[in-house]
């Protein structure tokens, strides 16, 4: 047995917390230092327990060592504990040099104390029942607006304060329009407020914000980053999916109050509730949220652990605030999560129906109306253009029909040989479902450049090697006896290429014939893999390339899915491409009617009458079933006939895009959703080691320490665990969101960790406090606006944030929430600040992702396929933040700048950094000078006044407030020097006012107009402006 | 980006405990540029600090997954075996990327270029790339190397931050939290890219992402075209002096208002104004490379503004000379899974000559000594054939490593006859990252930093990382 030093005396050092030190705290002084220094080595996981001695019970920790124990309840100067953290030999203490950890003399008098009352465990907070708490009595009562504020006025009386006197009522106004709707009130919406600040208008304009469409969108942009919502799949080529109807979802259910309960098992299980509604639909979309790959050689596998694990990791931190992540690969270290619990988790979402690897195409569409009534937004406009644009097409339609009735028609006969017939494949565009891919965009160009035949040939100019390739297409391409493959080529006479390649895939990409030099290194010369066709064509004209599928090694049967124009330096212009097949026109759909109703047999997309009379046999049909056949045939699928039709038909073709273009605005919106389907298998993954298959097989099942769900001998599902979520004895759901909510309306959480009230997390600064909200939420139906006015109705809310020296000497970190927190807004509401106190801003709510100004290039990493940023066009480029299109591998660089996350994993708290970047976007970032032009437009126009006047409407705008005399010193200095400057130079005043699309508005100097200009800039580049106090 | 002006009460509210609280206060002061070596880590705290061999680090990033086969890792067996079945006793049971389908016909592929011995130390390497052997003796080359992901981009995302899992630190914001940097007129953390010589993998921008660290941390990526860093320009119309007359403005009214307000918040806005102003001077200043003299150029191969891998090895210096803490050069063109023999080549004429020049600029500079050159990409390539080329592999491959306290001359670990599976002396992803923050000066097993309850660190919360002693000075 080790022999006992004496202890040393350790004096308190000063305590840098505010709380004074009564009766040590199990859960709030005690179980933090443990957790922090022991229980790495001394806690759950069994795996990596040293000298068997575990902390993180009491059984543990008073348990026999030998003839001693850890800890000896009542007597410090008995426990082994207490020995091992003071010696001063360095092999003995506790926690060894290694760790990296050590315990100051505050830890060690706590730990101390703690063992000399009684040493008592207490269940970890966050895992007891929620006690509904009476507020304390406190003194200066009439201070209390509600029952939050006792337990705060408490904490602080305690430690020597009481609350902050309230805000000025501006500082309030904008704090409250900032907090709810994330935009600063307008002067009009400001007015009656100022003019009577009084309780009931508080009271009421609280409702009135709680009321407003803003309010929905405001709190998705928090919910977006819980549940890592983004327009693209994440890794690897990161394309898009579509899943705004989900942000849309969001929007909808905070501004409807959708109880909080409710919300989670739509998210959780929507698909699974019976008869779901399409936005409970929508609303499980949740589950597809993750990131995905497509990357060419990824394992399924793999990437099955990938996703199951991150949709585990997920679901604990939103739904529960708990960690997981750790127990992937080994027992919690810190939390009583096991290995097993993990994977049991992961079984729930076994059952969500998805290809591993690939394209996450849209798997519901629904129509926009659903998304309109959810929202409270209607629009009936558009569908009435559907209406029209589809009555254009019918009678379209009509007329073709009309013309091709008065066409013969006679089925063909074989005469001698069947006849060599061109099959273009590619013309104008990616064949059907190809996904175009290349060093770079394909590139269409129209004449005068060279076309050969239809509107547009695709170029590509290159130093070295370059190509542009499709694979995926369906229909295929089919290859046949004696197939010839053909495509136009057309090289530059300037710049021609070393080398041309075509590459053919129907399934792999080993057939391959270049013309001219071997630079091209692929495949393996003189196999099928890699063909010489011969020196390069003619510079200067179209050259039809002809190459046989079996020189190339493509056999009758084979199908093409995928083609690829390759060359080695130089211009090169490729125009219509196919194939050239021998074809018995008494056999062939695209010739014969008999042929094509055989094959169309079992058509359904084919008009009603045609369906029945292609039904019918040849010889029972009447005359007029006959007659429509044959004219539809003619209309639509007779080769020979295409070209008398085809201006009629691209006129229909391009009714239907635009209708189907409308309908995706408005018509019908699609989305990725979760649909169950058999579940997989799930196993525990040793060491989260995929590629070991030899774990136990595990059935859907909640953390063991948290109890089992009665569901008998039927497997548990994803409904069963979202009502396990929102169960009233759950003691975390509840606990999270209030937790999480505190934080939006007064800075930090009640606890500081928003994504872990487990063991590593903080204990709660008022325990009391969040307990009452949390079961006041939970009793009272899950009600999140009634949750939120409790808040922003306290005197705790609506205290001052200015600090006095007093507090920020005791309380620097404001754990007291004797004061208001101050802090610089979300990226998204920098924005809609800018835009709303310029006018720009288009309040339409809902609807796909837009893409306002980005920097050209921020893309250019992107590959498979290459992409550019396209910008939206009018209105879309001033729309809320919250609806910029989010690519997870390069997210808005401006969105960045101001810390959003690249929502790849759950972000519960973003941090709030103040860096250059931030100057540099408020300057420069064309969206914000054409904001500080459309304020300077404002101003000149709405104010007529002299330019004092205009300056205070100009701070009436972006503070809410008069501009102090010597701030307007400062601006009148500015704009008369920028007045001078831009008198001088009237080319510079004219570039600075056209910035950005919005057009100016006429009959304004230009030169007044600049200079005004550079006056909002300062304006919206304010840290005031910016900022929430 | 920088973490000189810091905004302390952030810093301190986000920091946690990862860091003796006590010592916050010093890390986020700023080093002098020109202060002695043995001085500027002082600002760490002590149970983080060990004596610093490197100032800075310059990562050259070969992506896509250059093939050690073709580059350092000679194998005269598996040329003998060129053709033939692989066996299978050595990839049964292992990953496998897009060979996955034919995994019982993976047949061996032969080196596809002859090595030579280079330097005095003689060290062997494929002669494609002569002038990366003409530094052969300033060189230290580890043929060991192993990582766990076998895809592009998670493989990225493992060598940058020690995981798979997205939302974490990559190497560079971690060195510039600890360290900070030698500027206040540019970032300390810049990634520049390039492209050439085979397919262009994607790269995100999680590479160089700051992770769960505070924003101040991140890599700021420069552009060879355009702004070279995003909105550095002022806008049209508005020349240097009004850009000055509007921020002194602004920061006049900022201090007006922090005079009721006392906010440090304002504080530090104001200093980044200053801050952003001095960046639209000085990167334009750093990026323009037509002054350097003429021989220089040549060294590197460079033509100003072509946006050449040769161009970024020039600027790397230039960075590195003005104090940038980690600089980190892509070059997106090392994904050889068919023609590998002139895929090879082709890559090598754009990447041999820059890599070299880097090396002997900073070596008659002096620089070489505290500056760690790494050259490596997130993975190598299978010995079996992939048609005409390699498929991704991750069990065995070779990166090198120059200055900053690492032996010159030599090589490290071996991998087995097939050049599949590093056998002597593994080098795993973690260890590489330990012995870059041990050359810093940094104790990579206490560099923490508390997220989501738990103690992160860079060479990974679970194995132990290993500090390659055998391979420092």
């Amino acid at each position: 047995m080790k022999i006992h030093r004496p202890f040393l005396f350790l004096a308190l050092s000063a305590l840098a917390s505010p709380w004074a030190l009564g009766k040590v705290d199990f859960t709030r002084d005690v179980r933090p230092i443990l957790s922090e220094a022991c229980f790495h080595c001394h806690g759950p996981d069994k795996k990596t327990r040293k000298a068997k001695l575990r902390l993180d019970v009491p059984e543990g920790a008073t348990a026999d060592l030998g003839g001693y124990q850890a800890i000896v309840p009542g007597k410090p100067a008995e426990s082994e504990l207490m020995a091992r953290i003071v010696t001063k030999d360095e092999d003995d203490r506790m926690p060894p040099k290694k760790s990296g950890k050590e315990l100051d003399s505050k830890q060690i008098e706590i730990l101390k104390q703690w063992i000399a009352e009684g040493g008592e465990y207490e269940v970890h907070w966050a895992y007891r029942p929620i006690r509904q708490a009476k507020p304390p009595e406190v003194k200066e009562k009439e201070a209390a607006r509600n029952e939050i504020d006792p337990f705060i006025l408490a904490s602080a009386q305690k430690s020597g304060f009481s609350l902050s006197q309230d805000a000025d009522p501006t500082t309030l106004i904008r704090r409250l329009y900032l907090d709810l709707l994330g935009m600063p009130p307008t002067p009009d919406e400001a007015a009656p407020f100022l003019k009577n600040p009084s309780e009931e208008a508080y009271a009421k304009l609280v409702d009135k914000l709680l009321d407003d469409p803003r309010f929905g969108e405001r709190m998705a942009v928090h919910w977006l980053d819980l549940v890592r919502f983004a327009d693209t799949v994440g890794y690897h080529s990161d394309n898009f999916m579509e899943v705004s109807a989900y942000r849309d979802y969001v929007i909808g259910a905070f501004n409807k109050n959708l109880p909080y309960d409710q919300f989670v098992i739509e998210n959780v299980a929507g698909d699974l509730l019976p008869n779901p509604t399409p936005m409970q639909k929508v609303a499980s979309g949740y589950n597809r949220l993750l990131q995905t790959t497509e990357e060419g050689g990824a394992q399924a596998d793999e990437y099955v652990t990938i996703y199951q694990a991150d949709r585990v990791r997920n679901f604990g931190n939103v739904w529960l605030a708990s960690t997981t992540g750790c127990a992937q690969c080994h027992d919690h270290k810190y939390d009583p999560i096991t290995t097993k619990d993990f994977y049991s988790m992961a079984a729930f979402f076994a059952d969500v129906k998805e290809k591993v690897l690939g394209r996450r195409n849209a798997n519901y569409k629904f129509p926009s109306t659903e998304i309109d009534a959810w929202l409270g937004a209607e629009d009936e406009n558009a569908q009435s253009k559907i209406a029209k644009l589809k009555k254009q097409r019918e009678d379209l339609e009509k007329a073709l029909l009309a013309k091709a009735a008065k066409e013969p028609y006679v089925e063909p006969k074989l005469s001698g040989m069947p006849e060599p017939v061109e099959k273009v494949w590619i013309e104008d565009s990616v064949p059907a479902n190809g996904r175009a891919q290349g060093n770079s965009p394909w590139k269409f160009v129209s004449k005068p450049e060279p076309v050969f035949s239809g509107q547009k040939a695709t170029v590509r100019e290159a130093g070295g090697l370059s190509q542009h390739f499709f694979d995926g297409a369906n229909p295929k391409l089919p290859i046949e006896k004696g197939t010839k493959l053909f495509a136009y080529v057309y090289l530059d006479t300037i710049n021609p290429p070393k080398q041309i390649m075509l590459q053919f895939n129907d399934g792999s990409w080993d057939h391959r014939a270049y013309w001219g030099e071997s630079k091209i290194s692929w495949g393996k010369d003189g196999t099928v893999s890699r063909r010489k066709m011969g020196p390069l064509p003619e510079t200067g004209k179209w050259v039809k390339l002809e190459v046989d599928a079996s020189h190339v090694g493509l056999s009758p049967g084979a199908q093409l899915n995928g083609w690829a124009f390759s060359q080695f330096g130089g211009k090169v212009y490729w125009d219509k491409a196919g194939a050239v097949t021998v074809v018995d026109p008494t056999k062939d759909p695209a010739f014969s009617l008999r042929a094509w109703v055989n094959q169309q047999k079992n058509a359904k997309d084919l008009p009603p009458k045609v369906q029945q009379a292609i039904k019918v046999p040849e010889e029972k049909r009447t005359d007029a079933q006959s007659k429509d056949l044959q004219t539809y045939y003619l209309a639509y699928a007779h080769e020979p006939s295409a070209k008398k039709f085809a201006q009629e038909k691209a006129k229909i073709n391009a009714l239907k895009n635009q209708e189907k273009a409308t309908a995706n605005v408005k018509g019908t919106r699609s989305m990725l959703v979760s649909e169950p389907t058999k579940p997989r298998m799930v196993k525990i993954l040793p060491r989260g080691n995929w590629l070991d298959k030899t774990g136990e097989v595990v059935q859907p099942a909640i953390p063991e320490f948290l109890g089992k769900l009665e569901v008998g001998d039927r497997r548990a599902t994803r409904l069963d665990l979202a009502r396990w979520v929102v169960a009233k004895d759950n003691p975390l759901t509840s606990r999270a969101l209030v937790n999480r909510t505190w934080k939006l309306f007064f800075g930090h959480g009640l606890s500081r960790r928003l994504d872990d009230l487990g063991g590593q997390g903080e204990p709660p600064t008022h325990p009391e406090l969040l307990d009452h909200l949390a079961a006041d939420f939970r009793d009272n139906g899950w009600d999140v606006k009634r949750l939120i006015k409790k808040m922003v109705t306290s005197r705790t809310y609506r205290q001052s944030s200015l600090v006095s020296p007093g507090l920020r000497q005791k309380d620097p970190t404001n754990r007291l929430f004797a004061r208001q927190a101050r802090f610089r807004l979300d990226a998204e509401f920098v924005r809609d600040t800018s835009l709303s106190i310029s006018g720009l801003l288009i309040d339409t709510i809902g609807g796909p992702s837009v893409k306002p100004y980005q920097p050209a290039g921020y893309w250019r990493h992107l590959n498979f396929p290459a992409r550019k940023w396209q910008a939206s066009k009018g209105n879309d480029l001033y729309r809320r933040g919250l609806y910029t299109f989010v690519c997870r591998s390069f997210p808005h660089p401006a969105m960045v700048a101001f810390d959003a996350p690249s929502r790849e994993e759950c972000v519960a708290e973003r941090p709030r950094s103040n860096i250059p970047q931030q100057a540099l976007v408020l300057l420069n970032d064309p969206v914000f000078v054409e904001s500080a032009r459309a304020l300077a437009e404002r101003i000149l126009f709405e104010s007529k006044g002299n330019d004092r006047e205009r300056l205070a409407q100009a701070f009436r705008l972006a503070l809410t407030r008069q501009p102090l005399p010597q701030e307007s010193e400062v601006l009148i200095e500015l704009l008369k020097q920028q007045r001078v400057r831009y008198k001088e130079d009237p080319e510079a005043a004219k570039k600075l006012v056209s910035i950005g699309m919005k057009t100016i508005a006429p009959n304004l100097a230009v030169s007044d107009l600049a200079a005004w200009t550079s006056v909002s800039r300062a304006i919206l580049n304010l840290y005031e402006t910016t900022a929430r106090f | 980006m920088n973490p000189l002006i810091q905004n302390r009460r952030s810093f301190l509210a986000h920091a946690g405990i990862g860091i003796g609280s006590t010592a916050l206060g010093s890390l986020l002061a700023r080093n002098s540029a020109h202060a002695a070596s043995d001085t500027w880590p002082a600002n760490l705290p002590s149970n983080l600090r060990i004596p610093p061999k490197a100032k800075r680090v310059i990562f050259l990033c070969m992506a896509g997954g250059p093939s050690h086969l073709e580059t350092f890792d000679y194998k005269p067996k598996l040329k003998e075996m060129d053709g033939k079945a692989m066996p299978k006793s050595i990839t049964e049971g292992q990953p496998i990327a897009q060979l996955q389908g034919k995994r019982n016909a993976l047949k061996c592929l032969g080196p596809q270029h002859p090595f030579e011995r280079y330097g005095k130390s003689g060290q062997l390497i494929c002669n494609q790339f002569p002038k990366i052997g003409s530094i052969a003796d300033d060189i230290c080359i580890l043929r060991s190397m192993r990582t766990e992901q076998i895809n592009h981009d998670p493989a990225h995302t493992y060598m940058n931050t020690g995981t798979q899992i997205s939302g974490r630190p990559s190497m560079g914001s971690w060195v510039l939290y600890g360290l900070g940097a030698d500027t206040d007129n540019l970032p300390g953390f810049v990634v520049l890219t390039s492209v050439g010589g085979g397919q262009n993998q994607p790269i995100a921008s999680r590479q160089w992402h700051s992770g769960f660290l505070p924003s101040k941390y991140q890599g700021v990526n420069f552009n060879s075209k355009g702004d070279p860093v995003l909105y550095l320009s002022n806008p049209a119309g508005v020349n240097k002096q009004d850009q000055r007359s509007l921020i002194d403005t602004v920061n006049e009214l900022n201090t007006l208002r922090n005079a009721t307000a006392a906010d440090p918040e304002i504080t530090t806005k104001i200093s980044q104004y200053e801050m952003a102003f001095r960046m639209q001077t000085s990167v334009p200043d750093l990026m323009d490379v037509s002054k350097e003299p003429k021989h220089v150029l040549d060294l590197y191969g460079a033509k100003p503004g072509d946006g050449s891998f040769a161009s970024n090895c020039l600027l790397a210096r230039r960075l590195a000379e003005r104090g940038v803490r980690f600089i980190q050069l892509y070059h997106r063109g090392w994904d050889h899974h068919g023609g590998v023999k002139n895929a090879i080549s082709g890559v090598a004429k754009r990447v041999d000559q820059g890599s070299a020049a880097l090396i002997k600029d900073l070596k008659q500079r002096g620089m070489l000594d505290d500056t760690l050159v790494i050259w490596g990409g997130e993975f190598g390539r299978t010995p079996m054939a992939q048609g005409s080329g390699r498929d991704h592999h991750i069990k065995g491959f070779s990166i090198w490593m120059a200055g900053g306290g690492v032996k010159g001359g030599m090589s490290y670990g071996n991998t087995d006859d097939f050049g599949y599976n590093a056998e002597e002396n593994i080098v795993h992803v973690r260890d590489l990252h330990a012995t870059i923050l041990h050359q810093l000066g940094i104790r990579a097993e206490n560099f923490t930093y508390k997220f989501q309850g738990l103690d992160f660190r860079l060479t990974g919360v679970e194995e132990k990382a290993h500090v390659l002693k055998e391979i420092l000075a």
